[in-house]
């Protein structure tokens, strides 16, 4: 299966398109909007959008870049939808879960280890990623959908709260909560010592040279 | 004047740090608490490195590898195809 368009700056035939990036477009619709249903519907409204702007394709980038980029202005528009339907309602379940994670004084009620994902060992493994996966899906819908917009899309914070019809104080409470439960998650989900691809840096630095097992 | 902070308030500016321009006055109360707290400082650097996890991830898919994970249905691409096909006319 080719990655890209055959032919170098010109289209190929809208038949192949579906084979050619169907899988690719979907998988990356459903990793933003987490809902197979509306992925395959913006997968769908980028194809018929792409084929009616055909001619405008300048063949300045590859094809699935062209696409991906139709891609995802129908994904934000499928979020603002999202929110237009159903207007955000877990907006004080976010202050007390922030609470909940420290006590009166303000300190934490389980200090966080000094385990952190070292991005490019992480990158590549299949294991992080689904709980990864499964630590956003225990956020409540539009917090998670904010932290998406902001972590996976960049979407500024502005962009994101008129998406989600939120104020900016609503946005700093989604963020700091998404933040807090995602750390708090990762580091209870994940098995640290003796894991290869886990290295602290203090640990490393003593290990070097020697033989420990 | 305040300048001692708890490890909720430090957590709440470490994290509006990444989505906006801190001034000052926060950036100075969350360094003295990150000279005296390690543990606001673990979680400052689990966080940044998701942050930049994600940001490489995302690079990443601008030239995915073949994988075995989510497709479209079967019904769902020939159903597509279809209506492509009726637009073309």
């Amino acid at each position: 299966m080719d990655h890209g368009a055959p032919e170098k700056n010109s289209l190929s035939n809208p038949d192949r398109w579906v084979d050619l990036y169907g899988d690719y477009l979907y998988r990356f619709a459903l990793s933003r909007l987490r809902d197979s249903h509306q992925a395959e519907n913006v997968v769908q409204e980028t194809f018929c959008a792409a084929l009616e702007a055909r001619k405008a394709f300048f063949g300045r980038s590859s094809e699935r870049t062209w696409l991906t980029g139709i891609l995802k202005h129908k994904i934000i528009d499928s979020f603002r939808q999202r929110y237009r339907e159903s207007p955000v309602t877990d907006l004080e379940a976010n202050d007390e879960a922030v609470n909940s994670f420290f006590d009166i004084a303000g300190h934490p009620k389980q200090y966080p280890s000094d385990w952190y994902p070292e991005p490019y060992q992480m990158l590549e493994n299949k294991e992080f990623w689904a709980i990864f996966r499964s630590c956003l899906e225990k956020l409540p819908r539009a917090t998670r959908d904010c932290f998406i917009l902001r972590e996976m899309e960049n979407t500024s914070s502005k962009e994101i709260c008129r998406i989600l019809n939120i104020s900016p104080s609503n946005f700093w409470v989604m963020m700091h909560r998404a933040r807090l439960q995602l750390s708090h998650c990762l580091e209870t989900n994940w098995e640290m010592p003796g894991h290869p691809d886990v290295r602290k840096p203090w640990n490393w630095r003593r290990i070097k040279g020697k033989d420990k097992k | 004047m305040k300048i001692f902070i708890s490890c909720k308030e430090a957590s709440r500016i470490i994290s509006d740090g990444l989505d906006s321009t801190l001034p000052f006055s926060r950036r100075f109360l969350l360094r003295l608490h990150l000279a005296m707290c390690k543990t606001c400082g673990y979680f400052k650097r689990r966080t940044l490195a998701l942050r930049k996890l994600l940001r490489l991830r995302a690079r990443q898919e601008e030239t995915p590898f073949p994988q075995d994970e989510p497709s479209l249905s079967e019904e769902s691409r020939a159903r597509i195809k279809a209506l492509l096909k009726e637009k073309e006319r």
